[in-house]
């Protein structure tokens, strides 16, 4: 739930979602939900050469158990508030 | 400072004692990561800052004599990443020399 | 319906003669015929078959046991009397081929006569029924049309059926082709006559009619042309109509679901759906009975033709004459017919109308002008709009405005042409111009009311394409589904699962000032909820969808909620189906390693050995010292009274103090959780409970900063070694929100007494190197958080300190720092820079306070002031003799041999000294201001040179802070930048 928390907050801001698959995907996070699926518009896909079957998309919804990496926007990510949230987690899992 | 006063009862509380420090992840697929632990859950799903990965690309050269791979090393940093669960290994306080 | 004054009913009754006579027995013996039912041809007799009255074909047939032999396709087996009776439905000829072959020939006559000459004789010779099956029962197939699909007709089958063979019992075939013969014969000669009296009759109407017919007769040069595209157009609209009508019939409803699992709204949506489907069949069958109309019409109009093409007298001449105007007829009486083909493919009768009107104004007006002088043609187009009239409710009323401009614009261009030159030429133009006008206006509407209508269509199409999947979850699956999905969310405590959204969006609310009444949690009674997250931007529909799923969520979280218990107790089910994890999905990963806790205490052997599995180099240090430290744990307490009885102790590992700050941290959220729940002050007792909670805990807090602890229980001291991680120094801000002041400045003295402890002070001189090494950047960002957090938390400490306080806290500095005999060139990399300004202002604001005497009660005592200076001048010594040092960017210039302002970002790490010597500057007297003059006199001048003269690549923005920089100094010494000439 802390992630999805999290993600919440970064909806309409622009992540990079980097696939098992090693397909990155730069886009602005539309939505997201508690299995972290994510769904992107607007997207981009690094080194597009090699993958040229994505030229033609511009919007995508990616499981969420391809995901390797998702970068986010840092000044976006309130890196105390993240660790208070955390803390509050994993004290609430253990009582 | 005993288990019980430490409050260390599960792994877990020993990654909450590396929050805000660097840490050194080891991923599936010969990457690792070295970054400051921000947030994780019970997936282990990661949020780190000031990340450098590191990716090891070993390469077979055909006809090279066993054990002789070359191994290269790529680098590269990322300011904030979070990291899905399923692919962490390990999670660890970096060796202080 | 008799438009030329020609007998109505005459076809058919014709037709119903023809059932009686030739397709009598047909009728009944259909059962080969029936398998036409899939072609486009089909006429729909098999649906008028009476399905009772089997018991006949056997008189009908012949001998039952031979029936079997009719489906013996190849022939060869089939007795000869017994392949008449297949053949007989293919009786009624094919109406296209007939007009072929009998061009010459009347329409009713062509119904049976080619059908004996022709084509009877062809499938008498043919072998296998069914080389005429697919052609045969084309041409009665209107006919059979109006009645199967108008009730007026629909006793004429039954009738058909029963009333011929009750009557003529056993028929040998040689009889039945007799009398068919005969019958036929009969009727040609029947109908010979009738053409010959039709053409007397016609010729006289033909004289009447001609007066006002002129522009009316649709007669055709070439029959052929005209006849295929009208056929095609009068036919094959009703079949796929037809065809059309079947497949929704058939595919409307949703194909999963079951009637009854239906919800009532899908019920009243299909009632609603199939009397909608109930008009358009009806629309289709008046089409198609108008459709009947304009084809017999045409018919008729082709036999007038075929009439005067064997006359070819008074008509020759007249046709001639007309030709020109005919064709333009017909031309419009094609785009008539294409406009209401148009009109079925839903495309607006407006626009199109509007388009071949639009093409001649003067046309359109010739045709309107025709159509009121004779009815006939208006009637068609008048009963065929009717079933459109319904489309034309919803046309934009723009369309009929704009219907209206035209015809005003055609009657002003033919009053115009009709008025010709004998009107003043200003008139002529005044009118043009009006007529432009009103083309330009009438232009515009339509291109708006196109593009209003390909929206409409757009629209509708969407809608319907939608349409198809509507109702096809009903509600309650959808209640399901949304279950599924809400329960996954729903916890028992919204703000914790969902504390990072809720808290990042309030402090993003503040930020820009935005109220906070917002709560972006549904809560639901005793305690579930579902955190909604940010606010997001929504708008219209969304808003409206976000409200409809939090009303549902409202309903249908109460069942989530018991759910949720039921997980909870779920170790009331243990062993009902093996073993239960108890934990649920959020749980981590099943916990292999059992420590049991409860005997870790009691014995700490094996706490050690635990330790040792989570920690090699913490169990090391601690080996055999368990009982030393067992001790100090107890006499805790007792040592922070009673310095007396002093336990040394090693340092806190790095290790410990996390486990210590994670603790801390745990008891600091706990605390601003529970001021965030503060209960009012009206209900004292609740109240004071709280407070006594919150007090207990904060005193918790302070003691587990280990704040009290003597100095020289270790070294570093506990404290110290707790703000050293990052997170330490970060947890000095929130407790500093906590503690009242007193404990603070106990807190900010032992900052000072261990300030050359502090990992920021010790590590400095790492800073002076110009190497980016990860140990550098790490400590420069621990400096960064020591000035932030540490230095910001003190701040309003100092701010309100006694001036007996600064001046004991100074002493402390300078003690250090003489004791330790360290150079004071280090501290201006840490922190402790930022500490001696904030002394020396502070003091500074004392001072003045003296001086206007304000603040009376914290006026410093002359005995105060005394020791101050001594200190100062202390201070003073210290730094003297290397003022430029002090420099960050002078120390690294050494190093890397080169000028200080080559140094990167010299400006922004020297920024804190300059501050420094500002204050120190203010308190100097005479003799330390010359000094401070002379010993900085170089670095100012460079400075003020490479800011104002621009010299090296430095940018604007740089060689500003430059500046700013040295006029702080330079200010409080009361000079300014300005006046330095170089």
């Amino acid at each position: 739930m802390l992630i999805f928390s999290v993600f919440k907050t970064l909806t309409d801001q622009t992540v990079s979602v980097e696939l098992k698959n090693d397909l990155s995907i730069t886009g602005t996070l539309k939505s997201v939900d508690q299995f972290l699926n994510i769904r992107l518009d607007n997207i981009k896909v690094l080194d597009e050469g090699r993958h040229p079957h994505m030229m033609a998309v511009k919007n995508c919804f990616i499981r969420g158990s391809v995901v390797r990496y998702v970068q986010l926007p840092a000044e976006h990510v309130d890196t105390q508030l993240l660790e208070d949230a955390t803390r509050r987690e994993t004290a609430a899992t253990k009582r | 400072m005993d288990a019980s006063h430490s409050g260390i009862q599960e792994p877990f509380d020993l990654i909450r004692l590396s929050l805000s420090e660097r840490v050194f992840v080891k991923l599936r697929g010969d990457r690792e990561l070295t970054g400051v632990l921000h947030a994780y859950d019970g997936h282990m799903n990661l949020i780190l800052s000031d990340v450098e990965e590191t990716i090891m690309i070993v390469d077979h050269v055909d006809g090279a004599p066993e054990g002789h791979a070359t191994v290269n090393v790529a680098k590269r940093k990322m300011e904030m990443l979070f990291v899905r669960g399923d692919g962490v290994i390990l999670v660890s306080p970096p060796s202080r020399t | 319906m008799s438009f030329f004054g020609f007998e109505q009913n005459n076809d058919l009754e014709n037709e119903k003669r023809r059932f009686l006579e030739g397709g009598l027995s047909g009728a009944k013996q259909e059962d080969v015929a029936v398998y036409t039912w899939g072609e486009e041809s089909y006429d729909g007799l098999g649906d008028a078959l009476q399905e009772g009255g089997d018991e006949l074909n056997d008189e009908t047939f012949g001998a039952a046991e031979d029936i079997g032999k009719d489906f013996d396709f190849s022939g060869t087996a089939l007795p000869e009397h017994q392949r008449a009776a297949p053949h007989q439905p293919a009786q009624p000829p094919e109406r296209g081929s007939s007009q072929q072959q009998t061009s010459q020939t009347s329409q009713r006559a062509s119904h049976l006569e080619p059908s004996h000459s022709s084509q009877l004789d062809a499938i008498w010779g043919n072998k296998s029924p069914f080389s005429v099956l697919p052609r045969s029962n084309g041409s009665s197939r209107t006919v059979d049309q109006l009645a199967t699909q108008s009730p007026k007709y629909t006793h004429k089958p039954s009738s058909l059926n029963l009333g011929p063979d009750l009557h003529k019992g056993v028929h040998t075939l040689e009889e039945i082709e007799k009398e068919m013969l005969a019958a036929a014969a009969a009727q040609q000669r029947r109908q010979q006559q009738q053409v010959d009296e039709h053409s007397v009759q016609q010729e006289l109407q033909e004289m009447q009619l001609q007066e006002h017919m002129l522009h009316q007769q649709h007669q055709l040069a070439t029959p052929g042309l005209l006849q295929s595209p009208t056929r095609a157009h009068a036919q094959r609209p009703p079949a796929a109509a037809a065809a059309a009508v079947g497949i929704q019939n058939t595919a409307t409803p949703p194909p999963r679901m079951h009637p009854h699992s239906q919800s009532p709204r899908f019920h009243q949506q299909q009632q609603q759906h199939q009397i909608h489907l109930l008009q358009m069949q009806q629309q289709q069958q008046q089409q198609q009975r108008q459709l009947l109309e304009l084809q017999e019409q045409r018919e008729r109009q082709q036999r007038q033709q075929l009439l005067q093409l064997q006359e070819q007298l008074k008509l020759e001449e007249l046709e001639r004459q007309q030709q020109l105007r005919l064709q333009q007829q017909q031309l419009q009486e094609q785009q008539y017919i294409q406009n209401h083909l148009l009109h079925q493919r839903g495309i607006s009768p407006a626009l199109s109308d509007l388009h071949h009107r639009g093409m001649s104004p003067a046309m359109g007006e010739r045709a309107r002008r025709v159509g009121r002088q004779s009815p006939a043609i208006m009637s068609p187009q008048g009963t065929l709009d009717v079933p459109f009239a319904q489309n034309m409710q919803y046309l934009p009323q723009n369309i009929q405005m704009q219907q209206r401009l035209l015809a005003e614009m055609a009657q002003a261009e033919f009053l115009s042409t009709m008025q010709g030159p004998g009107h003043s030429e200003r008139d002529l133009r005044e009118a043009r111009e009006l007529q432009e006008m009103l083309r330009v206006e009438a232009m515009r509407k339509i291109m708006e009311a196109e593009r209003m209508e390909e929206k409409r269509k757009r629209k509708l199409d969407k809608i319907a394409h939608m349409s198809r999947y509507n109702d096809l979850m009903t509600q309650s699956d959808k209640d399901f589904i949304t279950r599924i999905q809400v329960s996954q969310l729903v916890t028992q405590d919204p703000y914790a699962d969902d504390f990072y959204a809720q808290v990042y969006g309030a402090i993003l609310r503040s930020r820009m000032g935005i109220a906070t009444s917002e709560d972006r949690v549904l809560r639901f009674g005793s305690g579930g909820g579902v955190g909604l997250g940010l606010a997001q931007k929504v708008h219209g529909r969304r808003q409206g969808a976000m409200q409809r799923m939090e009303a549902q969520v409202e309903r249908i979280v109460n069942n989530a909620r018991l759910r949720e218990k039921e997980k909870t107790s779920l170790n009331n089910l243990q062993g009902a189906l093996g073993r239960t994890s108890g934990r649920s999905y959020k749980a981590a990963p099943r916990q292999l390693l059992q420590v049991d806790t409860s005997n870790v205490s009691t014995s700490p052997t094996t706490s050690h050995a635990t330790a040792a599995h989570i920690s090699k180099a913490d169990s090391t240090k601690q080996e055999g010292e368990g009982a030393a430290r067992e001790a100090a744990k107890m006499g805790r307490e007792a040592l922070a009274t009673a310095t007396e009885g002093l336990v040394r102790k090693d340092p806190l590992t790095h290790r410990e103090a996390l486990v210590k700050l994670e603790h801390l941290y745990d008891l600091v959220l706990d605390v601003e959780q529970r001021r965030r729940d503060q209960p009012p002050l009206e209900e004292v007792e609740e109240f004071e409970h709280w407070t006594v909670e919150c007090n207990a805990i904060i005193d918790q807090i302070f003691d587990e900063l280990m704040v009290s602890v003597p100095l020289e229980t270790s070294h570093p001291h506990p404290f110290v070694s707790l703000i050293t991680p990052i997170k330490g120094k970060k947890l000095l801000p929130r407790v500093a929100r906590i503690f009242e002041l007193q404990r603070m400045q106990v807190l900010l003295t032992l900052i000072v007494a261990c300030f050359l402890q502090l990992d920021v002070v010790r590590q400095a001189p790492l800073l002076d190197s110009l190497e980016e090494t990860r140990e550098v950047k790490d400590l420069e960002v621990q400096t960064q958080a020591f000035q932030n957090s540490v230095v910001q938390s003190i701040l309003p400490v100092i701010a309100k300190a006694q001036m007996r306080l600064v001046i004991g806290l100074f002493g402390i500095l300078l003690d250090e720092c003489t004791v330790h005999s360290i150079a004071m060139t280090r501290v201006s990399r840490t922190p402790g820079i930022a500490l001696l300004t904030l002394f020396l202002s502070r003091v500074e604001v004392l001072r003045h306070n003296v001086a206007t005497g304000s603040e009376v009660e914290e006026l410093p005592t002359a005995e105060e002031m005394q020791r101050w200076h001594m200190m100062y001048n202390l201070l003073f010594d210290m730094i003297r003799p290397n003022l430029q040092l002090l420099f960050p960017s002078v120390r690294l210039a050494l190093q890397a041999n080169t000028s200080f302002v080559n140094i990167p970002n010299a400006d922004v790490i020297d920024q804190p000294v300059w501050q420094f010597l500002a204050t120190l500057a203010v308190h100097a007297n005479e003799e330390q201001q010359q000094a401070l003059v002379g010993g900085l006199r170089e670095i100012v001048l460079e400075n003020v040179a490479t800011a104002t003269k621009g010299w090296g690549n430095d940018s604007e923005e740089r060689r500003r802070l430059r500046l700013a920089n040295v006029n702080i100094f330079l200010h409080a010494l009361g000079l300014d930048s300005s006046q330095i000439t170089l």
